[in-house]
């Protein structure tokens, strides 16, 4: 295939992830996540200091959150508001761009566009906030993957020096470079590979830059938790839900089929070399934190697949000769587009879905209705999820999912779980007092989630009043605070 | 080695030279952890409950007075501030100013040990390694809070140095002093031993595991505390974090694991190399079981730190660049705890609105005062007064600590009167640790505070609230 016509697929590919997050971030409603980001962003724009601490969240609460992309957001902001949203897609399409990069090395340019494809298409990419700075830290890992592959070159080591700096300014996967770096080490030592005196030194040096940044970072986390720090304090019911168990459907449909057996392939041949070592590395830490739950159950499983798309790269590289001593070598060509084709049906199909199906946690309804009665520094008890969209309306939470130095996060949780499920109304009046709410909101995500249609004592007229309420989305004042 | 110094005209051993630099260093980093705590952050009472516990043991030998640990036999806990009370009398000053100038006196004899301990074990790079142990958070913690650690540690040293310099007799006295303080002290002073392995070694070691065995055994009789061993993440903690009260500092700990990797080409070699992994490996699983340890693992920690800065500055690198960065981030990592741990030593309890509060205690007629264990050193150091309990005595009275917990539960008040009429109980003092306990504002004693008249707040400043006892009243809720 000539280059052209593989930049043009490339491109064609890069316009359609695009095309596929900016219509996510501006024609469906924001991910429940994003509005801390957007939040952040403004405060940095207004004020230019890191959101230290935070009167709203939890009713005020201290924040050690790696700064970096929103200080990013933060000047997109100030050139305007509209950019803040072009720079999280396009932030999230360079990723494909990356793992091409990384394939190439392996492969040719026009093979490297089965990998690109899988990277590009991650119906897991849906789940989670595309305006998060763990976007920006998947750019960074597999950015570092690449400079450290070419280290040697002119341009690379300074391009490796600057992210590892960058890596733990943006985000909590800082420490997951450092593990996947020292599984690298380790497996390097186990098969008696060697690492040419530069890559040893930038090896090193990483490591001890995101040590450095990260002991800084989370200095009062790592004082307050200990080394469990790293579970971000998340409540125990919490943690059921959202570090959700393997299911083998759904890591195959999430993966997709194609990319998930070229990748096993890739990482099954990927000991011979020390480059495709350092991807199964990553893979291997992605599985390792998935498995001990320190990951999100998405972040983890996007790792996952970037990996497994990168290393695909690999059993490419490893067929490629099989095929050619094969009777099918004359069919070669129409080999390689049958797996394009089989990785567009098998990343493309679920990847539509999962824009189809996109779903933010708080409902347009929900939003509107927080904006509405938001605003003025009330408190407004919602599930914790809607947390983070409460606080951007102006109005103070009871709980959001910034676990860590928050409040007494466990006891919280259960209270607001305890507030829509319980019939007692003294139980929920003493609870409404003590975290000072003035509005209750009632909508099919709550009502889903706790399994309850109406509440109980909501008939209390002396107590409640209803302000709102709109399709699915109830809110009630409370009056005896 | 001689050398002459230019100003003076003077032959003076170079080490001396450094010993007398380092010994500087040490008192300035000793002293800016009291200018912190007594200048900047105005708060003139010692730092955190240890410094406390030893000062009241060395006024009440000094005055001849009933002490529970003293009671209680418990020899490791009495023979530091014995020497207190001794120091307080040879200079006619106060416990304070004592454990102070003894904590001092005897970091600079610790550190001209290691020094001449580094220089026994052929390492040359001493002056790196004795800044290193100057830096590092456990050695910063132990002597700016006066821990009782100060003289096993001192002790420990000796006997290794003693046995380098192979006076096997008085090494092994030094090892029985070493024991005196416990278990702890007496294993990690086993430890340290190994690192004087040679012929004849094993000899020596039998004799010393001998003498450690019947003094621990004979103290532990005498009073049966034993130290607490068990795999928790807070000992990881503390073992890593660099950040965190008198953990170790995790660069060390990698630059001392990047100094085991590059010697364990040397391993045959260089024989002792392997007493120095053992003793590591020994101290460090240690260390995890109980925090304790940490102490004298720190000095095994910073020789092999040290030994790893020194592989790392004198490897030919292939970038200046990353060189330069890396030992930048390494000193950066190093040098960090010396800012951050003074600045935590400096801002332990008491905080000043305790001391004010326990100062208007020691106004008042004499009683029991009921709080949580944490507060019972200030209480009797402070406020001049008995502590119903304290960390001492709960740890020699297992069932004390909850029953104290009970008593602040408790809503009954004819029970109440009871108990506090057994001990005395005149005063309640609640902080913020105590209140803690409470989840609403009626709950256990608190109750009885605001619905009866026996409890009078005498006292109510800073989060702070004095309630006083009194026998007579309605007493109905």
């Amino acid at each position: 295939m000539e280059n052209k016509t593989v930049y043009a697929i490339l491109a064609l590919i890069l316009l359609s992830s695009l095309a596929a997050n900016l219509y996510v971030l501006y024609y469906e409603p924001l991910h429940e996540d994003a509005y801390f980001s957007l939040r952040y962003a403004e405060h940095v724009k207004e004020k230019f200091t890191p959101l230290t601490s935070d009167e709203l969240s939890y009713g005020g609460r201290n924040l050690e959150e790696p700064f970096l992309y929103y200080y990013l957001l933060g000047l997109a902001a100030k050139i305007d508001e509209n950019l803040v949203r072009i720079i999280a897609a396009l932030i999230t399409t360079s990723i494909i761009l990356v793992v091409f990069l990384i394939s190439s090395t392996f492969i040719s340019k026009g093979l490297s566009l089965i990998p690109s494809v899988f990277a590009a298409f991650l119906p897991a990419m849906f789940k989670i906030s595309i305006i998060s700075p763990n976007v920006l830290a998947f750019l960074i890992l597999f950015l570092l993957i690449y400079s450290f592959m070419r280290i040697n070159e002119k341009g690379f080591l300074y391009l490796f020096i600057i992210l590892s700096f960058l890596l733990p300014l943006t985000s909590f996967l800082s420490i997951f470079f450092i593990f996947a770096a020292l599984i690298f080490l380790f497996i390097m030592f186990i098969e008696g590979k060697r690492l040419s005196e530069l890559e040893w030194e930038t090896l090193l040096f990483s490591i001890f830059v995101n040590v450095l940044v990260v002991l800084m970072m989370f200095r009062n986390s790592l004082l307050s938790y200990g080394p469990s720090f790293i579970w971000q304090n998340i409540p125990s019911s919490v943690l059921m839900e959202y570090f959700r168990e393997f299911s083998p459907v759904e890591i195959i449909t999430v993966l997709g089929l194609a990319s998930l057996i070229l990748g096993v392939i890739g990482f099954a041949f990927s000991f011979k070399e020390k480059n495709s070592l350092l991807l199964s590395s990553f893979f291997i830490s992605a599985l390792v934190f998935l498995w001990l739950r320190i990951i999100p159950f998405s972040i983890g499983l996007i790792l996952l697949s970037l990996s497994l798309a990168a290393l695909s790269a690999i059993s490419l590289k490893v067929l490629n000769p099989y095929i050619k001593r094969t009777k099918f070598s004359k069919f070669r060509d129409r080999i390689v587009q049958v797996l394009f084709a089989l990785a567009i049906i098998t990343s493309v199909v679920p990847v539509v879905f999962a824009v189809m199906n996109y779903e933010s946690k708080v409902s347009a309804s929900t939003e509107n209705a927080i904006e509405t009665i938001g605003g003025n520094g009330s408190v407004i008890l919602a599930p914790h999820e809607y947390g983070h969209a409460i606080t951007y309306a102006g109005s103070k939470n009871v709980a959001d999912s910034l676990f860590l130095l928050a409040p007494a996060p466990d006891k919280r949780v259960k209270d607001i779980e305890i507030v829509y499920s319980s019939q007692s109304e003294t139980t929920v009046l003493e609870i409404m007092r003590r975290y000072e709410v003035d509005y209750l909101v009632l909508d099919d995500y709550a009502r889903e989630k706790f399994g309850v249609n109406e509440l109980s004592y909501i008939g209390d007229k002396k107590c409640f009043s209803k302000v709102y309420d709109e399709k699915e989305t109830k809110v009630y004042r409370f009056k005896c605070g | 080695m001689k050398k002459k110094l230019k100003f003076t005209g003077l032959n003076v051993d170079r080490r001396v030279t450094n010993l007398v630099i380092l010994s500087l260093m040490f008192s300035i980093a000793f002293f800016i952890s009291i200018a912190l705590r007594g200048y900047i952050l105005e708060n003139n009472s010692l730092p955190g409950k240890e410094a406390y516990f030893s000062t009241i043991v060395a006024s009440d030998i000094l005055n001849f007075r009933e002490n529970p640990a003293i009671s209680a036999r418990a020899v490791p806990e009495v023979i530091w501030p014995a020497l207190i009370a001794f120091f307080s009398i040879i200079f006619r000053v106060n416990e304070e100013y004592s454990i102070i100038a003894l904590s001092l006196i005897f970091g600079i004899l610790s550190l001209i040990l290691i020094y001449l301990v580094i220089d026994k074990l052929g390492f040359k790079k001493r002056n790196l390694a004795i800044v290193f142990f100057l830096i590092s958070p456990a050695t910063i913690w132990m002597f700016a809070t006066y821990s009782k650690f100060i003289l096993p540690f001192f002790f420990a040293l000796l006997m290794l140095y003693l046995l380098l310099s192979e006076k096997y007799t008085l090494s092994l006295i030094a090892l029985g002093i070493t024991c005196l303080f416990g278990a702890v002290s007496g294993i990690s002073a086993l430890a340290f031993s190994l690192l004087g392995f040679k012929k004849g070694f094993w000899k020596w070691f039998s004799k010393g595991a001998i003498v450690c065995f019947l003094l621990i055994s004979l103290i532990y009789f005498a009073f049966p505390v034993f130290p607490e061993f068990s795999f928790s993440f807070e000992n990881l903690f503390s073992l890593f974090a660099s950040l965190s009260e008198f953990g170790i500092n995790l660069f060390a700990f990698l630059l001392a694991s990047i100094g085991i990797i590059i010697t364990w080409k040397e391993r045959r070699e260089r024989k002792e190399l392997f007493s120095i992994y053992l003793t590591f490996t020994i101290l460090l699983v240690l260390s995890v079981l109980n925090k304790e340890f940490i102490f004298f693992f720190n000095f095994i920690l910073i020789f092999l730190a040290a030994v790893g800065f020194t592989k790392l500055i004198e490897r030919n690198w292939a970038s200046n660049l990353i060189r330069v960065l890396t030992l930048m981030i390494l000193i950066i990592g190093m040098i960090t705890p010396m800012v951050v741990i003074p600045l935590r030593v400096a801002s332990l309890e008491p905080s000043k609105e305790m001391i004010s509060a326990l100062g208007f205690l020691r106004s008042q007629e004499d009683g029991a005062v009921l709080s949580v264990k944490e507060n019972g050193y200030w209480i009797k150091g402070i406020g001049e007064k008995e502590a119903f309990v304290d960390e001492f005595r709960a740890r020699a009275n297992k069932g004390l600590e909850e029953d104290a917990l009970d008593l602040l539960k408790e809503r009954n008040l004819e029970k109440l009167e009871k108990e506090f009429g057994e001990s005395d109980i005149k005063y309640v003092l609640m902080d913020g640790k105590t209140k803690q306990l409470f989840r609403t504002k009626d709950e256990g004693i608190l109750l009885l505070f605001l619905y009866t008249d026996r409890f009078e707040r005498i006292y109510d400043e800073g989060g702070i609230e004095i309630w006083k006892f009194s026998r007579e009243g309605r007493g109905n809720l």
